[in-house]
């Protein structure tokens, strides 16, 4: 299936909803079994990021979706990862918006999911597109991101559109 | 000559304010299509803290870069040191520290080429190196097979 198919036209609910973290010294601290990409790699940000993980159902698939934000240099990454046999995690794209360089956008890739190496990020790779381009204009360039707001752009962005009874997210 | 080359670094710098301190952006982009920027927080001794946005380091680990010993922790290690940078481990971030407001700009700049050339790191992953090493062998092969008179069994001896 195409990633731009998975990306918003899959709609997906809430199967297990995670808590926002911080990390604060010990406690919040994101270790590498917060958001796996394979048995050897995961994202693991560090001080200052509030984050949090979410499991994701939808078309018949496991999503995993890491929403993550660091108010202090206005930065905000929301990656959404397909999970596959052994676990492999396959992202399919991102969410993003950055302080230097105000403006929300994506990076995906235009190819079918089946061609995806798994089990890392690939947006740097052959293939990934950013929408829209650095240098084109952006529609939003707004942050205003909070605990409060931050999942419901991502929610939006990636088609989740349920979430589960007595839910507090 | 000189105006437009001005202009064209120039132009593209920009800097704005955020929490943290500055936010600035620059004329070159990553890979990603993103800019290559960089955040500048003001330490309480008067002197400066130039960092990135702390997401460098995780997305080339999670690309499957293993920093923690061997070849390509010397590769950092070196890198880190030609450009004066450290890394935070709590905060997970490259970063100059105690900089002085004079020394602001060249700092800024030789930050900068290190943003640029850190994101090389990403040529060094499993998966490109399996790639180059599966086309080196692909062309070797190929030239081997061109190269060998017709009938020959060169090939099945070599036990390739």
């Amino acid at each position: 299936m195409p990633t731009a198919g998975i990306l918003a036209k899959t709609k997906k609910t809430v199967a297990v909803a995670g808590t926002w973290k911080v990390e604060t010294g010990k406690a919040g601290k994101m270790n590498k079994s917060a958001f796996p990409l394979s048995k050897r790699s995961s994202v693991r940000l560090g001080r200052g990021w509030h984050w949090r993980v979410d499991t994701l159902t939808g078309g018949g698939e496991t999503f995993r979706l890491l929403t993550a934000f660091q108010p202090d240099k206005e930065e905000y990454r929301a990656i959404l990862g397909l999970v596959g046999p052994g676990e492999l995690l396959t992202i399919i794209g991102e969410l993003e918006y950055h302080g230097t360089h105000p403006g929300w956008h994506c990076h995906a890739v235009c190819e079918d999911v089946t061609s995806i190496v798994p089990g890392c990020v690939h947006h740097e790779a052959r293939g990934c597109v950013r929408l829209p381009g650095g240098d084109r204009h952006h529609r939003d360039m707004e942050f205003d991101v909070t605990e409060s707001n931050a999942l419901g752009k991502a929610f939006e962005f990636f088609g989740v559109t349920g979430t589960p009874a007595g839910s507090m997210i | 000559m000189k105006k437009v080359l001005c202009k064209a670094f120039c132009d593209n710098l920009q800097v704005r304010d955020v929490p943290a301190g500055l936010a600035v952006s620059t004329a070159f982009f990553a890979p990603t299509g993103d800019r290559i920027g960089f955040y500048v927080r003001n330490a309480e001794d008067g002197h400066y803290r130039i960092e990135d946005d702390g997401t460098t380091l995780p997305m080339l680990e999670a690309s499957g870069l293993d920093f923690g010993s061997g070849s390509r922790a010397e590769a950092m290690e070196a890198l880190l040191n030609e450009y004066g940078v450290k890394i935070d481990t709590e905060a997970r971030e490259f970063y100059v520290d105690q900089v002085a407001e004079d020394d602001l700009a060249r700092v800024a700049m030789r930050f900068v080429a290190f943003s640029l050339r850190v994101r090389d790191f990403r040529l060094m992953t499993e998966a490109n190196i399996v790639s180059t090493f599966r086309d080196d062998v692909r062309n070797m092969l190929g030239e081997r097979i061109l190269s060998a008179p017709p009938h020959s069994s060169e090939m099945v001896g070599d036990g390739v």
